[in-house]
């Protein structure tokens, strides 16, 4: 918990206390969220399930609709639907009701039913009542589908810096956020570069996808964050004044007096502008207050490659020191699952060590009597075993087991799960004592020794998941952000979207980022960095420049798919891969699409061994941010050279070369070099056998002359 | 470029040294590369599919160095298995059942990988010996001594051989036939007096026949000593044929020829192969033998040889520490710098064991007393052998050990099948794209290699129909060499009825058993979901092939009645049939035997059956009728069979038959080439006989074996 988490806490009781005195903002926001009844429905027979829903915390509910959608199913077991909220009915549907499958059934629920917190409940009338009631299996398929929408109204919130990230960002609702972002005058490199920081800083607690919608010379009618760095600026905006380096939480003047506010940071100078973003990110002071102001410059700290704090060390490391404290134990006997969440280096090189070994130690408490629980392991959404049961004993009983996953298995992100379940033991059952638990051990380990870091690019997978390879440095010393000369905001604001996740994937705010424009990137295009070109290829130069290095061109009317240029084809050759049946697979997926967005990866043609990667698009409203390129892609293979992202879906393909990056043992960098050009084996086997076979036959022939002599 | 003359870098002659050890180094780093990359499924298959394309066009290039290369890519696939096998299908380390299974199979796979290299060593190339011809001038020929030891076989074997030894082309002077008589009948020393040879006889019968051999070596002189085992019969040209050598080559010790056999063996007879495919034998006499003496390494057989007895002498003669006296008197000869020499031509013919279970009585005394060898008089070690010749006679030793590991192939599969133990840890896929093409390479390349004298998969039922016999005398002679008896092998019978030969089928029926509730297992697994269809799959196509290996050893257990008490030869001369009333016919014999013969007779005539008459057969000197009575007359063809002959009679009858130089070189012609499919069809089509002749007896009351064994036929 940060310092000001309690400071916050209190700051929404205060805004509460002041909600219900005043309720100056009339302006009504509307949330709809589809409700997930296989989720919530663990067993068939359960007579009723349950869905909690709550009001933002800047907001207050005022009304709430069910919409639920029935099918065609037999309904002779089912005696009748009642809807609840919070204990309360609301509604009840006959069987009649339920077999008109038209249209769907609309159930609005009354504001004086809803608070903060309320639990909607759908159960079916049976014979017995009580929370264990059950069901015959199957009864529950008449039900299609339900959603819920809500009305809140804002709540006024006060003026003070310790509720962020409120209200951009509530932790517990949200799923999303955007977080809008003012510049006071044209955004140059180095203010993109603060802003930059401050996503950052945003991104890095929350885990969430955050959009970044950026104006210039104007405030919104919503919440921002505001980057000023002269007096004159301030004015222009309205304002006030700075007095040094500050932040500042103010109302938004355009709507006064409520949960609209502005985060204004702000300078009477640039360099003043950076002190107050330094401060603010890496958490100097303490923000609390209508507003700070910073007088120190906070120290500069610098990265190591691979030292990213929500990174696992190299190494074995044991749970108990896995950087995200992860709760280890399961209580009482009702179902559950203990989940290990953490984050590798997405380039730990495995290869070609086929499995990783996990050293899991787990202890059981069961009182005498009772069966002990099964326990499934589950590793990124793949089963891999049931650990073995232990012998009954009073007291804890302690087990060890060596499991296998396959090394392809491991990501950057990843979540062991155990699934605890008691036979014969369900929610309504369930004992919740103490003297009934299941525990993973803190000594419990992924044995990731031994294992270089190594990879062959381009791998767009790895960057959008894991930001790769720009999060290598935690703090982004080695990575140069490249914008187009006059960038327009959609790209900036793709440029934000993408830093704001990269600090959610290493724990780390990029400080020591590089911002340069197009022309300016191109003046010193042998810069020791990464690279990584966001924006329309209209606008960059530095796109254009390597153009022929692409494997996709865009352009307003859509993109003309190409082979990238190379400089050794005998290699590419005997990788087996020359792209060609991955660009007939892109074909209709580029001449489908009227406007995309794509990013693509190659090797610097200035700096071998750097990376470069490009986040594109046919036009500014297609610029991406992170939400858009991440998740499910249709590809076929692991990592890709190209991630087009269209309203339709994403696909990945891999059609240029690739290259390697980081350094092997000798003993596997070539092996791995044969095995990345194998079809050169097919030349040796042969050569080699003939070579060998006349040495032999000569051998022998000498050998049956002396014989025969 | 200019002076180029001046400048040739590869004079005729080729390369010099170093650059051939370089071009070997680049040859074996090209193959290591191959070995030694791991590849993603995909591309294993896409190789594996590839290489092996690759091997087959090799296999259409008749030139030796495509088979020299075939064996190259296949020990390089199989060493790319098991590199696969060793770095990344290894249990984890800590104990537990899985791991003790599957060090048992990686073990048993170790040894068939360091005999698949052995072999490929023993089979690279032979040596073609031709007969090195003899000085005009007889006084300078060496003086021989033939023996032929005998035990308890009946007089009608030994007689033949007896009357052909002394028929066999040689300087009267310098050549005298011995019979060793350990059973001391008067009948054989009464015919040993009429024939003409001599008759050694002693006290006592210890060591058996190599005490006989020893003991008879200081009753004689000869120089040389031709030994034939009592049913082995030479022809007229053995010692013409084979002596050359030892004149040329005064470091010669020992001349082995082939040991070839003129009635079917147990396989032959019950799986009907006789003359249609290569027997047991020839992989070893027609190709290891000749192979061996590429490296000096040819060992003695027992039988059919010639020693020369200074050699012998000097390491104190035939050897009596193992039951295999042969193998290990030669590599004593051997170790004191001695030579041997093998020739590849047929000059004497014998009986092939009579019954599977004699013919597995003689495995396991040869299984047992190679492996004493190996452990007493160990091949790797001691002094006085070159590398090959150490790795040739390992090669023939460990041979005998494959029992065991064969026994573990049988029963491994229901390791998951029944118990669900997991050995291997590997996806079954994976351990399909790399452990099929290591099969399928050395199946091909030992087509190649073998086929003339092995038809593939052949090997796998004659060694399955030894695995458990051999299993335990192997085990107890590498623990303890001392423990072990000889035994003779019985020959010259009959088999009156065709009978299931349990006792030798037991073990292979419980495996078959085993693997078919394997099988069962398997698909009752498929057929209730299995979590891992793959893995059932793979184990269920292994227990198949198991399966089909033992029912195909089984049919070798159906016993088929051999009615014959004297096999037939093919013999193919001028004949003249004589009747009582002076007509003469002119004639040509089919085939005969020591009791008869067929005849073609082209003129009609009336001949009734019980009709006596006479036979002159036309080979050299002399014409000898022999008295004979017609059995049948049919079509052109005469069937008689011999009164009782004379000795003269007896003698050109034998050598009608037996002596010719050329008797037995045609024996192979008409043979089909080996075909991989064909002959796993006909293994199949063997598989399936045995299996309805099994199910049939043990379900219908069937012969069971004899009462009495009829092994001896008409003992003495």
């Amino acid at each position: 918990m940060r310092p000001w988490s309690i400071g916050a806490l209190l700051s929404l009781f205060a805004a509460l206390f002041l909600a219900t005195a005043a309720r100056a903002d009339t302006r009504s926001v509307s949330h709809t969220q589809t409700l997930d009844l296989a989720g919530a429905l663990h067993d068939p027979t359960q007579a009723a399930v349950s869905f909690p829903f709550a009001a933002r915390s800047d907001e207050v509910l005022t009304s709430a609709e069910v919409r639920l959608t029935f099918t065609k199913a037999d309904l002779s077991n089912v005696h009748g639907l009642e809807v609840l909220v919070s204990s309360e009915r609301i509604a009840q549907l006959t069987p009649e009701e339920i077999g008109k499958t038209a249209e769907p059934h609309i159930i609005s629920i009354p504001s004086q039913n809803l608070s903060d917190r309320n639990l909607l409940t759908l159960r079916l009338a049976t014979d017995s009542d009580g929370p264990c009631a059950s069901v015959p299996a199957g009864t529950w398929k008449f039900l299609k589908a339900a959603e819920l929408s809500t009305e809140s109204s804002p709540l006024p919130l006060p003026s003070d810096l310790a509720l962020l990230p409120l209200p951009f960002i509530d932790r517990g609702f949200d799923k999303d956020a955007t977080v809008p972002v003012v510049f006071a005058t044209e955004p140059t490199p180095d203010r993109v570069r603060l802003a930059g920081i401050v996503a950052g800083w945003l991104g890095m607690d929350n885990g969430l996808p955050l959009k970044f919608p950026v104006r210039v010379g104007e405030l919104p009618e919503t919440s921002a964050i505001v980057f000023v760095d002269s007096a004159e600026q301030a004015a222009a905006l309205g304002l006030p004044a700075p007095e040094g380096a500050t932040a500042r939480l103010i109302d938004n003047p355009k709507v006064p007096g409520s949960n609209v506010k502005l985060l204004v940071l702000s300078g009477s100078t640039p360099e003043e502008l950076e002190r107050a973003v330094r401060n603010v990110s890496t958490g100097t002071a303490p923000l609390a207050g209508e507003k700070v102001r910073f007088d120190n410059v906070p120290p500069v700290t610098t990265s190591a490659p691979y030292d990213a704090p929500r990174w696992l060390p190299s190494g074995a490391v044991p749970f108990g020191q896995f950087p995200r404290k992860n709760v280890l134990t399961h209580q009482g006997s009702a179902p559950g699952t203990i989940s290990v969440k953490f984050r590798v280096a997405p380039d730990l090189w495995t290869w070609p060590v086929e499995n990783v070994v996990l050293d899991l130690g787990y202890t059981e408490a069961t009182p005498i009597g009772t069966k002990p629980p099964r326990l499934d392991v589950e590793f990124n959404g793949v089963f891999l075993a049931t650990l073995p049961e232990l012998p009954p004993s009073p007291g804890e009983m302690t087990g060890r087991a060596q499991i296998r996953i396959r090394s392809e298995q491991l990501r950057g992100f990843n979540e062991l799960l155990v699934h605890v379940a008691y036979p014969g033991v369900d929610a309504c059952n369930a004992q919740n004592t103490d003297d009934v638990h299941v525990s993973i051990t803190p000594d419990s380990r992924f044995r990731l020794e031994g294992f270089s870091h190594f990879a062959n690019m381009p791998d767009v997978a790895s960057f959008v998941h894991d930001g790769f390879p720009f999060t290598r440095v935690a703090d982004m010393g080695e990575t140069a952000l490249v914008l187009p000369n006059r960038p327009e905001p959609a790209e900036i604001g793709s440029a934000l979207s993408l830093l704001a996740h990269f600090a959610s994937v290493t724990g780390t705010v990029g400080t020591r980022l590089t911002v340069l424009s197009a022309d300016q990137f191109l003046a010193n295009p042998r810069l020791d960095k990464d690279v990584l070109l966001v924006g329309l290829p209209s606008d960059h130069t530095a796109l254009r420049r390597w153009a022929d290095l692409m494997p996709l061109q865009l352009g307003s009317s859509g993109g003309q798919l190409q082979m990238p240029a190379q400089n050794n084809v005998v290699l590419r050759f005997l990788s087996g891969r020359m792209g060609h049946s991955e660009m007939r697979r892109a074909q209709p997926v580029v001449s489908g699409s009227k406007g995309f967005a794509a990013v693509m990866g190659w090797e610097s043609p200035a700096r071998p061994g750097r990376s470069v990667v490009a986040v594109t698009a046919t036009s500014t409203a297609k610029m991406p941010s992170i939400e858009d390129m991440s998740g499910f892609a249709n590809a076929r293979s692991k990592a890709g050279d190209l991630l087009v992202s269209s309203g339709n879906g994403r696909w990945m393909f891999r059609i240029g070369p690739s290259y390697d990056v980081g350094t092997l043992k000798p003993w596997t960098q070539t092996r791995w070099q044969l095995a990345n050009h194998w079809l050169v084996l097919f030349p040796a086997v042969l050569l080699g056998a003939v070579v060998l076979a006349a040495r032999v036959k000569r051998g022998l022939d000498e050998r049956t002359r002396e014989r025969m002599s | 470029m200019a002076g180029g003359e001046g400048r040739r870098v590869a004079p005729q002659g080729g390369l010099d040294r170093l650059q051939l050890w370089l071009l070997s180094g680049i040859g074996l780093a090209l193959l290591a590369a191959v070995v030694v990359t791991p590849l993603d499924l995909r591309n294993q298959a896409l190789l594996s599919g590839g290489v092996f394309v690759l091997s087959l066009l090799l296999n259409r290039w008749q030139s030796r160095v495509a088979t020299l290369a075939m064996v190259i890519v296949s020990i390089t696939i199989s060493t790319r298995y098991l590199y696969w096998r060793f770095t990344t299908t290894l249990l984890a380390a800590e104990f537990s059942i899985d791991v003790v299974l599957g060090t048992v199979l990686l073990l048993a796979e170790l040894y068939a990988f360091v005999m698949l290299l052995l072999g490929y060593l023993q089979s690279l190339s032979t040596l073609e010996r031709k007969p090195v011809p003899l000085p005009e001038d007889t006084s300078s020929w060496p003086s021989v001594d033939i023996y032929i030891p005998t035990y308890n076989e009946p007089l009608e074997v030994v007689r033949t051989t007896v009357l052909a030894a002394k028929a066999v082309d040689w300087p009267a002077d310098k050549l005298n036939v011995y019979i060793l008589d350990d059973g001391r009948r008067d009948a054989f020393r009464a015919f040993a007096a009429k024939a003409g040879v001599g008759y050694i006889i002693r006290p006592d019968n210890k060591h058996a026949k190599a005490g006989n051999l020893n003991h008879a070596m200081k009753k004689t002189r000869g120089e040389l000593i031709a030994i034939f085992d009592c049913d082995h019969i030479p022809t007229r040209s053995f010692l013409q044929t084979t002596v050359g050598w030892f004149l040329k080559d005064p470091k010669l010790a020992l001349v082995q020829t082939p040991h070839h056999f003129y009635s079917p063996d147990p396989f032959e007879r019950n799986l009907k192969t006789f003359k249609t495919a290569p027997n047991e034998g020839e992989l070893f006499y027609g190709l290891l033998q000749p192979a061996n003496d590429l490296w000096d390494a040819t060992f003695f057989c027992g039988s059919c040889a010639v020693i020369r007895r200074t050699a012998l002498e000097e390491v104190g003669g035939i050897a009596v520490e193992t039951v295999t006296e042969d193998a290990h008197t030669a590599l004593k000869m051997q170790r004191r710098g001695w030579s041997t020499a093998y020739m590849n031509l047929t000059q004497a013919a014998g009986l092939a064991t009579e019954s599977l279970s004699a013919h597995v009585g003689q495995r396991i005394r040869w299984a047992r007393g190679m492996v004493q060898i190996f452990r007493i008089d160990n091949p790797f070690l001691g002094r006085g052998l070159r590398l090959p010749q150490r790795l040739c006679y390992a090669a023939s030793m460990l041979h005998f050990l494959g029992g065991v590991p064969r026994l573990i192939f049988l029963i491994a599969p229901i390791s998951y099948l029944i118990f669900n133990r997991h050995i291997f840890s590997a996806l079954p896929i994976a351990a399909l794209a790399y452990g099929l093409p290591h099969l399928a390479h050395l199946t091909l390349t030992n087509s190649r290699i073998q086929g003339k004298v092995r038809y593939s998969f052949w090997s796998e039922v004659y060694e399955t129909c030894l695995a458990y016999y051999i299993a335990l005398p192997t085990t107890v002679a590498l623990i303890n060499p001392k423990l072990g008896k000889f035994n003779v092998t019985a020959k010259g019978g009959v088999v009156e009825k065709s009978y299931f030969e349990v006792k030798i089928a037991r073990p292979y029926l419980v495996l078959l058993a085993i693997n078919l509730a394997g099988a069962i297992a398997g698909l009752w697994k498929l057929s209730h979901g299995s979590l891992e269809p793959d893995v059932v799959y793979i184990n269920l196509a292994w227990s198949a092939h198991n399966i089909l290996i033992l029912a195909g050893t089984l049919a070798v257990a159906w016993e088929q009645k051999q009615l014959r008490e004297a096999p037939r030869v093919t013999v193919k001369l001028p004949a003249m049939v004589r009747l009582a009333n002076g007509t003469t016919l002119r004639s040509s014999s089919n085939d005969l035997s020591r009791l008869g013969g067929a005849f073609t007779v082209p003129t009609d005539r009336d001949l009734k059956p019980g009709q006596r008459l006479w036979v002159s057969l036309f080979t050299h000197g002399d014409e000898c009728p022999l008295p004979a009575e017609v059995v049948a007359y049919q079509g052109k063809t005469l069937r008689v069979k011999f009164a009782s002959l004379s000795m003269e009679e007896e003698l050109a009858l034998t050598q009608a038959i037996f002596s010719r130089a050329n008797a037995w070189t045609r024996w192979k012609e008409g043979r089909a080439k080996d075909s991989i499919i064909a002959s796993w069809t006909s293994i199949v089509s063997h598989a399936v006989r045995g299996s309805w002749q099994i199910g049939k007896s043990l379900v219908l009351p069937t012969p069971s074996r004899p009462e009495k064994p009829a092994v001896a036929g008409s003992a003495s």
